[in-house]
């Protein structure tokens, strides 16, 4: 598989066999980790939120790679680490980059920052918040369907309950925010 | 909150693009004069983009799973492994409790070549894949059965190799409803099989059926559900009616005999060896157990804590040359098998278990010789699956170093029910506690260690550095000592030494020139004479070179004499020299003579007076501290300095002890940390 193929397929959602293919590069990375304070168990972790990143980037449609997927992978996961080292206070220097890395991946890991805050937020909010965001924002479901999945009362209920948990994801990412806390979602 | 309702809804609809071109100039104005909508705009993009992250990460959870799967550490038990040794056959893999013998696989005939077309009517769609067979090929197919076909697994109707790419067909049936559909049975003669699942496979090359080379059996890893017996493995031939007969049950297995695990040897390879090269006992069991488990605690950090400038040493992660390659891309090898994982599992509570046998014991030495702590886990997770269930993984994935474990194929201890995943449990929680537990006490140790270096060192510094001090105010003692002789002497008196560097103002070149040769003889230490041109008169200072040695100088760990030239309140050493101590006296001193030794913890220690000897053998007697008391009691003030003396010596005995300790310690670890972690590259301090 191609790197172009794997981008397509994680476009086109069938993204499995292009995932498994990708963790082809964890052992560099665990490698990476472990040189430098890290677990193994880290280096999973780390990979897994690259993943995402590389996953929710290639559903751009003017998502372009300028180098191989591996350095692209290895390079956000460099810049990842790099940023839960200095969080853990352990940062002594920058990490060995790859010759052909991408150099514009600061803006990029900024937002996703944020959003792996958000995401940690949303999951600390409990299954029936969490189904009910999901199915309206992702799915796109009507209030309706989504009441009688969840088991709540009917279309205003829902309304009201969906508010009620976005107020309170929120507030948690507000709080989360302003912790400065750039934790790996993993471990929330 | 009505309000903030509402301009969270706008908000949704503005990030979905929903406002028209009006509302949407509307909003604009109001997001760039109110802060708090725009707050709320940026953080409903954030939670969406969260929402977003949420639903991406079992996508990426599963293909992890794949990925393991994939690479053949089934894990927490998913997955049973069969083994295909023919193409054009439906397999059924069913749960039982018996073992039958086996007949040897028959070979292709006609009945099997009809099979394709009659899948046709099954009602189950195809997966086909094309594949090169001259390479290693590992297939995930839509329902998760992982398919690893060797290279070369296919062979022509000679039996050589085929080369051109291969079209291999697959059809699935493991839900119930399928296999109903598919109009397939589950009769094996007169018996009723109860059924796993069913999968049916083919092989064509430029459009013929191929057959398999029986050397390179594929393997197929289905995923089960439901209970984890056996599975046993069961060859499909439609006969003419149409009715698929199940037959061929696959092979049996050699029974597992349990033996006393503490019977058993489950060090490294050359570890004893090595052991009783460096004089170790070997024959000790709790000393070789715990000085091998003093190696836990590293693999996760890749450390080892010793006496290094950070207190820790860092190992790099294996040589280059045992990674290995497979087609689902390369594997990672550890620095050797964590010996926590040994401590683990080398206890009473595995006996009874495939671990606790002969035949483990000889696979664990080809383990380690992989450097590879998954392979470990694969045979420890697996306590409930024969033991061939385990070497066809490892043999798939390591054939040099596991393939010859698979003849003949090993069955497995039998285990009460659940017994498999309480000893799993066990396993994983307490090799991590061990490991733990393991580099907080080297931790702790080196760090005590280091600690008491730094204050061993300056406890020797400072010694040094008293030592000094004495010396120069004994020079000047000895000096003023001199000078008010030889001035007597002369007839003169004399004004005391300043004891800056500047010169008394001088009433006489004479004077000047007595003090600079009593100051030369008296640094020297070497005898003078001084006449006075104006009266004639002559001073003269001795010094006799005196000699002493101690009987069996060399029994003694430490050792050190003192002088005592009586009446200046000081004390200096005695220069050692090969074969005893030697030093220059000035004749108009009487001095004491004081030694002082330690024996490993003992002291021994001399005093006598020197009278006219020009050399003096002595013998050192053991005392204690009130002994050292009676002997220095006539020193007056020196008494307290002198005992002061014997207790540093006492002291830096003891010190020295602990430091070669510590270096023989860490020799040990240093020459075995090639047998322990035998796949690491180098070593930083």
């Amino acid at each position: 598989m191609s790197d172009q193929e794997i981008i397509t397929h994680l476009r086109t959602g069938h993204e499995h066999g292009a995932l498994v293919k990708l963790y082809a590069h964890l052992p560099k990375v665990e490698r990476m980790v472990q040189k430098n304070h890290g677990t193994r168990a880290d280096a999973k972790d780390l990979f897994q939120d690259a993943l995402i990143i590389l996953f929710g980037k290639a559903k751009d449609a003017d998502f372009t790679l300028t180098c191989s997927i591996g350095t692209y992978l290895y390079a956000i996961c460099r810049n990842l680490w790099q940023e839960e080292l200095r969080r853990r206070g352990r940062f002594t220097q920058e990490l060995e980059a790859a010759p052909d890395e991408p150099t514009d991946l600061t803006a990029l890991l900024a937002g996703e920052a944020k959003f792996a805050l958000a995401e940690r937020a949303l999951r600390s909010l409990g299954n029936t918040c969490l189904e009910l965001l999901k199915r309206f924002y992702l799915l796109k479901e009507p209030l309706l369907a989504i009441a009688k999945t969840i088991g709540l009362a009917g279309e205003g209920a829902t309304k009201t309950r969906k508010y009620k948990c976005l107020e309170e994801a929120r507030k948690r990412y507000r709080e989360l925010h302003a912790k400065g806390s750039v934790a790996n979602t993993q471990r929330a | 909150m009505r309000d903030e309702l509402k301009l969270i809804e706008l908000a949704d609809r503005y990030l979905r693009g929903e406002l028209n071109a009006e509302e949407l100039q509307h909003f604009d104005e109001r997001m760039r004069k109110n802060t708090e909508l725009r707050e709320i705009v940026e953080d409903q993009r954030a939670l969406m983009r969260g929402l977003d992250r949420t639903a991406l990460r079992p996508a990426v959870d599963k293909a992890y799973r794949s990925y393991k799967l994939g690479k053949w550490a089934p894990g927490l038990g998913l997955g049973t492994v069969l083994l295909i040794a023919a193409v054009a056959t439906m397999f059924l893999w069913k749960t039982s409790g018996t073992n039958e013998r086996i007949a040897d696989n028959s070979d292709l005939d006609q009945a099997y070549e009809q099979v394709l077309s009659d899948t046709t009517g099954t009602g189950i769609e195809p997966t086909i894949y094309t594949i090169n067979p001259k390479k290693d090929t590992t297939l995930l197919t839509p329902n998760g059965i992982v398919l690893d076909i060797p290279k070369g697994a296919f062979v022509d109707n000679t039996g050589s190799a085929i080369t051109t790419p291969v079209r291999v067909t697959l059809l699935e049936a493991l839900e119930p409803q399928d296999i109903m559909k598919a109009g397939l049975s589950t009769m094996s003669g007169d018996t009723l099989l109860e059924t796993g699942g069913m999968f049916y496979i083919d092989a064509h090359a430029n459009g013929t059926v191929v057959k398999m080379d029986p050397t390179k059996p594929l393997t197929a890893m289905v995923p089960s559900f439901g209970s984890q017996k056996d599975m046993m493995l069961y060859e499909g031939a439609k006969d003419s009616t149409g009715t698929v007969d199940w037959r061929n049950p696959k092979p049996l297995k050699k029974s597992l005999v349990p033996v006393d695990i503490s019977t058993l040897n489950f060090y490294p390879p050359g570890y004893e060896a090595k052991l009783a090269e460096l004089g170790q006992n070997v024959t000790d069991k709790a000393f070789k157990d715990s000085l091998y488990y003093s190696f836990a605690g590293t693999l996760e950090r890749l450390i080892i804590y010793g006496p290094a400038t950070d207190n820790v040493m860092v190992i790099d992660n294996a040589k280059q040359d045992t990674t290995y390659s497979t087609s689902s891309g390369e594997m990672h090898t550890d620095v050797g098998i964590d010996p926590a994982k040994i401590k683990s599992i080398w206890r009473a509570r595995f006996n009874n278990t495939n671990l606790a046998t002969k035949e483990f014991e000889e696979r664990l030495q080809s383990i380690y010789s992989t450097c590879n702590n998954e392979l470990l886990d694969l045979y420890i997770k697996s306590l409930d699956k024969d033991l061939f269930w385990c070497d066809s993984l490892a043999a798939r994935l390591l054939p040099e170093s596991m393939g010859r474990f698979l003849n003949p194929k090993c069955g497995r201890v039998d285990l009460p029910a659940h017994a498999a995943d309480r000893l799993r449990t066990f396993y994983e929680n307490n090799s991590r506690a061990e490991a733990e537990a393991i580099r907080k006490t080297q931790e702790k140790f080196w760090k005590e260690q280091s600690k008491k270096d730094v204050l061993s060192n300056a406890k020797r510094n400072d010694h040094a550095l008293a030592e000094n001090v004495r010396e120069g105010e004994l020079f000047q003692k000895e000096l003023e000592a001199n000078l008010d002789t030889v001035y007597k002497q002369l007839g003169y008196k004399r004004a005391p030494i300043a004891r800056s560097a500047w010169v008394v103002p001088v009433t006489n070149t004479g004077w000047w020139n007595v003090d600079k040769a009593v100051i030369a003889a008296t640094t020297t230490r070497s005898s003078m004479s001084y006449t006075d041109d104006k009266t004639g008169k002559t001073a003269t200072l001795t010094y006799a070179p005196f000699f002493m040695e101690i009987a069996d100088r060399a029994s003694y760990d430490e050792l050190v004499v003192y002088l005592i030239p009586k009446g200046l309140n000081s004390y200096q050493r005695m220069k050692e020299i090969t074969g005893g101590f030697t030093e220059r006296l000035n004749s108009i001193f009487k001095y004491d003579l004081f030694c002082l030794g330690m024996m490993g913890k003992e002291q021994f220690a001399f005093k006598t007076s020197v009278d006219e000897q020009t050399t003096m053998t002595v013998v050192l007697q053991s005392v204690d501290n009130n002994d050292l008391r009676q002997m220095l009691r006539t020193e007056g003030d020196l008494e307290r300095q002198l005992l002061k003396e014997a207790s540093y010596y006492d002291w830096l005995a003891i010190d020295k002890q602990r430091k070669q300790a510590i270096t023989k310690k860490v020799e040990l670890r240093n020459r075995l940390l090639p047998v322990v972690f035998p796949c690491a590259g180098e070593y930083h301090v």
